[in-house]
Order: structure tokens, then sequence, then C-alpha cells
């Protein structure tokens, strides 16, 4: 039972929360860069879209009606943006901010509501300014200026269904993992097939190139997609108002059933008793009389070797940490993913072979190995902080983060030679790429703490849960990626294309003298110029092996010679780290 | 023989003074109780005396070691923080295997000592087998305190230590403190429960502002220097931590005087 004014509490709770949120982004200057260029990339796009095309537009007679293929679609982009949202839900929403004030001052629903209120104020804002590019530009283009006011409301009605829905499908899942055991305790292979499952499913509706691949007009018998028709009120566009109100009563009884669902689960899953599965996975609830370790066990069938004392002891417990909270490696997916479906979209259609497996491979699996453990060192210790800080020295300390990813250096190995090999290499590339995988591996792993300790998150992802994961900051990773992915390529490059190499280097002489060539008026600017061409032009005539033996060479000292730095820099920043 | 010795300790943040010319000295073997009100300045001089921060002026050393070098203070330190300082996602053994594991103890010994400590403290094998994150706050400041001692560190800092426990594990606890202190430990108190300081406290430090305001035994805080009135604890540590009224110091360390303080 709800409060007197709970929808009046729930404003005020969405809006203090969206405040918040958008207050810590704020402070987080990477991630306010990064999340800007998110929407400016594609406003950009959409607005240089605009210019060509709506002069085009306006005032011509469009012979265009929408039909299922634009319905499916817009009803496929509604269930991408639900699967997210119930993502974000089950990671970072489970319960309210600051859930023991909020669930003893207001009722569930107030708590629900205001948390899809707030969901709703963050996904707008960063839609904000693509709807009102579209919104303006479908006025001007259609003088239709009934579009200023539908397309917001669509997009409104958009949002709001896909969070609530979000909502619903998230609690649901964490509902599963908080009271099924089978399900808590295999939550994480579950969620990675729910993830596959999906992903799959949107790749064969979205890449037609696929063999077996789904056309997305097969979604337009969701209704939710009918909503698109509402947009194309008012202009000369073919819609269907039985289809439009259609959309609008769907997604208003998604917001009113699911905003009521959502309670009811939520209820359950806040004030309900979770199961515990603790002990099931690990073994028996006392003390074992074997003579095996804790943390040995704890990280078995996984085994330290080599390693002892107090690098071990961070070691395990830098595995351990990593085996109980898997999430705290999503951060790797965004790259890997990014590369892996770009690689994947290429190879669709036809623009690359499959030889470029093994480089992408050795690249890849060297990066995600080498970052997977080291690259938030101080956020990852949170409030023991200042317990490590005074019980183990740098040294230690930093060699225990760089030798989990050296553990699994046999893993980079064998996919880049099974990728290598698969993509048609000989054995001596093949083996070439692997010992390539394998350094940049041990060089990503050198340098992680570093990076790490330069840009530390110390916050979780969802403010005010001290409790949970932080992963590396975006600039960290960032610059992770660019340190082991530049020279990365380059060395890759060297192995099967150095041609190709020779010629992108050769740019650095070649593109600032066409730079300057063209603001030149003659004078010590076009000798500058002239100079840089033939800077170009001699790297462009070097010998191939001689070019490849060189580069390479040098390329290997200096990653050695950074990664050792690395080490060492790590090692004083950790000992001369203050607690303030 | 002193085990914690400031000369002139000053931590400043900018314009603000934290720890304004702190001048202690702790005996080997003692108890010293840290007082002082909310943001007096308690945490930034046991961050100082940890080594996780560095003083902006003076010296400070702490078994012998200066405490701008945290490599040659860290066999000699052990610290229980304000927050339990523990990882959620582990066990009790886990946790405290991993914190032998850093101090490099053998094996053996540590787990003897751990289960040792963890008996004397309540906490069973079945809760200490279970994950941390599914504690109260009271097993968590046993787990942690118990992570402070378990290298037997010749001075060990502890910051509420009683915080969360019940009334059986607190004796407990104050009893443990009492009996590092027989063996030789320096224990560093700072807590806001007098009670506890004036059971377990061989000397008392009243920090105010920044500043040591009064310093000596607990008795001798009790003690109405000019008129010999007799008060508690409690009344001293209020009368000495308002704006009106402060004690100094005399070269003995013992609070002799009254004065108006100008703001």
């Amino acid at each position: 039972m709800a409060e007197a004014g709970w929808l009046g509490h729930a404003l005020r709770m969405g809006w203090f929360d969206f405040r918040r949120s958008a207050r810590a982004m704020r402070e987080d200057t990477g991630r306010l860069v990064l999340l800007a260029g998110g929407v400016l990339f594609p406003t950009l796009l959409l607005a240089g879209l605009a210019v060509l095309f709506v002069p085009e537009l306006r005032g011509s007679d469009v012979d265009f009606a929408l039909g299922r293929s634009a319905r499916g679609s817009f009803a496929l982009f509604w269930l991408f943006g639900t699967f997210m949202l119930a993502q974000r839900t089950t990671a970072a929403h489970r319960e309210p901010v600051a859930d023991a004030f909020v669930l003893t001052t207001v009722s569930p629903r107030t708590a629900v509501v205001g948390g899809v209120l707030a969901e709703s104020l963050r996904a707008l804002t960063y839609a904000l300014p693509v709807g009102l590019l579209v919104a303006v530009a479908t006025a001007y283009a259609f003088s239709a200026p009934v579009s200023l006011f539908v397309v917001p409301l669509v997009g409104g009605l958009f949002v709001a269904s896909a969070v609530t829905a979000g909502r619903v499908l998230g609690y649901t899942a964490a509902w599963l993992v908080a009271t099924v055991p089978w399900v808590a305790r295999h939550k994480t292979a579950l969620g990675i097939g729910v993830v596959v499952a999906f992903f799959g499913g949107y790749t064969l509706l979205q890449v037609p190139q696929l063999p077996v691949s789904v056309s997305p007009a097969l979604l337009g018998v969701l209704p939710v997609g009918w909503l698109v028709d509402l947009v194309a009120v008012g202009t000369p566009v073919g819609w269907s108002p039985g289809h439009a109100v259609g959309g609008v009563a769907t997604a208003t009884t998604v917001l009113l059933g699911g905003g009521w669902l959502a309670e009811r689960i939520a209820t359950s899953l806040w004030f309900g008793e979770p199961v515990d599965v603790t002990d099931t996975d690990d073994g028996p609830p006392t003390r074992p009389a074997t003579d095996r370790r804790a943390l040995e066990r704890a990280v078995g069938p996984l085994g330290v070797p080599v390693v002892s004392g107090p690098t071990r002891a961070v070691t395990e417990w830098t595995l351990l940490r990593a085996r109980r909270e898997p999430q705290r490696l999503n951060f790797l997916m965004i790259p890997v993913f990014g590369g892996g479906s770009a690689l994947g979209n290429l190879l669709l259609q036809g623009s690359v072979s499959l030889a470029v497996l093994g480089p992408v491979t050795a690249v890849l699996a060297a990066w995600a190995v080498g970052a997977a453990f080291g690259l938030n060192p101080f956020g990852d210790e949170g409030a023991v902080l200042p317990s490590t800080l005074t019980a183990v020295s740098g040294r230690a300390f930093v060699r225990g983060l760089v030798a989990p990813s050296l553990l699994f250096l046999p893993v980079v190995a064998v996919l880049t030679l099974v990728a290598a090999v698969g993509g048609g290499h000989g054995p001596p590339v093949a083996l070439a790429l692997t010992l390539v995988a394998c350094f940049l591996t041990v060089v990503g792993a050198a340098l992680a703490p570093l990076v790490g300790m330069w840009f530390p998150r110390f916050s979780a992802i969802r403010i005010g849960n001290s409790d949970g994961v932080r992963p590396p900051r975006l600039l960290a990773g960032a610059l992770h990626v660019a340190l082991v992915w530049v020279p990365g390529a380059a060395l890759v490059g060297l192995v099967v294309a150095p041609e190709l190499v020779r010629l992108v280097l050769s740019g650095v002489g070649y593109v600032p003298a066409l730079l300057l060539s063209l603001v030149a008026r003659g004078g010590e600017v076009a000798a500058l110029a002239a100079t840089l061409t033939g800077v170009g032009e001699t790297i462009l005539g070097l010998p191939l092996p001689a070019f490849r033996v060189g580069v390479g060479a040098l390329l290997v000292l200096g990653g050695l010679l950074v990664a050792r730095a690395a080490l060492g820099r790590a090692v004083r920043r950790f000992d001369r780290y203050e607690v303030h | 023989m002193p085990s914690i010795e400031t000369t002139d300790l000053t931590k400043r943040f900018g314009d603000t003074v934290a720890v304004e010319t702190l001048n202690l000295t702790v005996d080997t073997g003692t108890v010293f109780g840290f007082l002082g009100p909310n943001g007096a300045g308690k945490t930034t001089t046991m961050r100082m005396l940890t080594g996780l921060t560095r003083p902006t002026r003076g010296r400070g050393t702490v078994g012998g070691a200066d405490v701008t070098d945290r490599d040659a203070l860290r066999p000699h330190i052990g610290y229980l923080p304000e927050e339990p300082p523990l990882y959620d996602h582990a066990t009790a053994y886990e946790q405290l295997e991993y914190a032998a594991g850093l101090r490099d103890l053998d094996p053996t010994v540590a787990k003897e000592r751990v289960d040792s400590l963890l008996d004397r403290l309540d906490l069973p094998p079945e809760d200490a087998s279970t994950r941390i994150s599914d504690y109260s706050k009271g097993m968590r400041q046993k787990v942690a305190f118990v992570q402070a001692v378990l290298h037997d560190p010749s001075v060990v800092f502890l910051d509420e230590p009683t915080s969360g426990l019940d009334p059986r594990a607190a004796r407990t606890l104050r009893s443990l403190v009492a009996e590092l202190a027989d063996d030789g430990t320096t224990v560093f108190l700072s807590t806001h429960i007098l009670p506890v300081v004036e059971e377990v406290a061989d000397t008392v430090g009243i920090l105010y502002d920044g500043e040591l305001v009064a310093e000596g035994t607990p008795g001798e805080l009790e003690q109405r220097a000019e008129t010999g009135e007799t008060r508690s604890l409690e009344d001293a540590f209020l009368e000495l931590t308002t704006d009106e009224e402060r004690v100094d110091v005399d070269a003995d360390g013992r609070a002799v005087a009254t004065e108006q303080r100008d703001g």
C-alpha cells in the first residue's frame, strides 16, 4: 500500500536522484568527455545528413508509407534499449540508492516510480540532442509544426516504457538470483547465456548477410513498434491512425502494467529473505582439516606457481576477487566486443579476409588479459586500502597484480595460434603472431597498475553503494587501450603486412607536410614541408626486410623499457601513496 | 623507552590546519587513549603515525622508524581504521590468511594465531567460513581487530575498536588490549567511549582543533588542577573541548590551568 501523496514523493525522489547522478557525472571528467563524445558523434552525423537531405525533402512529394519493416525496426530498437536498461537494473539499480533510508521512508511504489523517473530522465538527457534535431528537421522538411510536439511525445513514451519494462526484467532477474539457489549458484553462466542469446538474436535481425538472417519486419507485429506511426503525423509520409493509437495504448499499458508488476517484484526482492549459497560453492562451512590453504582452495583449480610470500598472497587475492565478482571484468567487453563486432562486420561485408583473425586476436586477447586484473588497484582495495598500504611493500603488491595476467599467457597463446592457423597463415607467421601476443600481454600487464594508479576509481558505479564493483575509469581503460593497441597493431602488422606498416609510418612525414603545404606561402614553412616529405619518402624507400627487423626491434625494446619503467613507477606510487 | 615520539608534527590541507605542532611521547607497553571531538584531527594524526599521510612539518617515529619511511614502519605497526578494512566477497579465514600472507607470516603460526584470536572473540569456524558480506558490524569489527594484531606488531593503532561489539565481545576486546600492553605492545587507542579509556588507558591525550590540549593519566585529567575538585573524565573532556575554556599542559604533560579562548 502506497503512502498518501506517493506520486509527489516519487517525482521528488526521481528528480533528486537524477540531479545526484548528473552531479556525479560532472565530477568525473573523463567519463563526461567520453559520454559527451558518445552523444555528440551521432548528433553531428545526423546533423550532417539533415543538412544534406532536408532541403531536398522540403516541398517535394513524398511517396512513402510506414510499413512493417519500419515498425519492426522501431520495435527492435525498443527491445535493444529495454535489454540494456534491464542489465543496468540488475547490475546497478537492484535496490534504490540509500536503500535503508528510502525503504524506511516511502513505500516500494514510490521507490520504484522514483527510480523509473530518474532513469528516464538520464536516458532522455542523452537522447535530447538527437531528439531535438529529429523534431526540428522533420518539422522543417515537411512543413509540419505538429512534429515539434509528436516527436518529443514518442521519445518520451519510448524511453519511459523501455525503462519500465527494463525495470521489470531487471528486478525479475535479481529476484531469481536472490530466491532460487540454482540460479544464484549459476548466475554468471546464466547471465552470459542470456547476453549471448540476446545479441545472437539481435545479430540475426540486424545482419542480412548471414545465411540464416531474419527480417526485422517480423517484429512489426509488436505494437510497441507502432509508435513510429505517431512520428509521421502531420507529414506527407503515409501512416496508420490505428497503428499510432495502438502504439500509444501499448506504451501506456507497459508503463502502468509494468509499474504495477515492478512494484510487486521489487517489494519481494527488497523485503524477502535471500537464499545463501556461500557455503555450497566453496566447500564445507567449517574450517577444513586439510593442509590446503583457504586462499589456495578458493582459487583452485587455478594454481599460482613460482611466486611466493606477499606477492603470492596478492596474486591469489586478485584471482579470487575476479572469480567472486566476475562483473568487475565487464569493462573488458567494451573494447573486445567493439573490436570483435567491427571485425565481424568487415568479414560479413567481404571487406577483409579471414587472415586478419590472427593479428586481431593477438592484440585483443593480449590487451584483455593484460588489463583484466590491475587497471584499478587502489579502487579495488576500497576500504581496505589503508590496511594494504601499511601491510605490504609496493614491489610485492605490483608484482602480485601483474602475475595473474601472466598465468593466462597460455590461453592467449593458444587463442592466437588457433586464430592465425584458422585464418590461413603458415606455421612461421602463426608462431610469430603468438610470440607477439605473449609479448603484448606482458607489456599490457606491466602497464596496467601504473595506468590504474594514475586514474583510480574509488566510487562504485552506483554512487552511494560503497560495496559496489568499481570498474577502472574510462580514461584508464582508454589510455591502456591506446598504449597496447597502437604498438600492438604495428607489431602484428610487421609480421603479416610490413609494407602497410611502412606506408602508415611514412605518414609521420607526409601528413604534416601536406597540412603545412596547404598554408605555406613559400619561405621556411614550405622548406619544412619539403623536409617532412623527404622524411616520408625516406621511410617509404627503406628496404622491407631491414624496416621489418629495425622497427620490430625498436618496438620490442621500447616495450620492454616502458614496461620496466611502468613497474618501477607503480611501485613508487604505491609506496608514496597517501590516504587523506 | 618511548614507542611513539612526535616533535612539532603538523598536517595542513591547504589553509586548513588538521594537526598543529603535536608533541607526543608514548612509552612502550602502554595504552595511550587518544580523545577528541569529531574533526579534532585524531584520524589525521593516526594516518601520519601509520605512514598513510605525510606530515607537512615536524618529525615522528613509531617503533624507532620514521613515520615518513613506510617500508621501515610497516613491520612495526598494526592498524584498525574506523571502517573495518575487509573485503565483502571473502570469508574471514580467507581475509586473515591474505593478511598473514602480505606480512609473510609462517602459515602454521598464522593459522594457530587466527584460530586462537577468533576463539577468544567468539567467532566460531562456521561463521569464519562464511562471506564477510553477511557479517554484522560486530563480526566485521572482530575480524578487523584480529587482522590488525595478527602479526604481533610492536605498536597497534586502534580507531574505535569496540564500535558495534556486544558487551561481552567489548569486554573481551578490552582484555585483549590490556594483554597486548602487558606483553609489551604499545596500543594507541582512539575512541569516543570514555569508560573504555578510563579502564584500559595508562595515559590519555585530548586533541582539540588539531592541538593537544591535555595529556596525563586518566586520574590526573579527572582532577581539576586549580581547585582540586574531582570530576569524571567525561566532565574533563567536555570542559577541555569547548571554545570557552582550555587547559594548558605543563612540562610534565599535565593539565595545569584553564584560560579563556579567543574565539
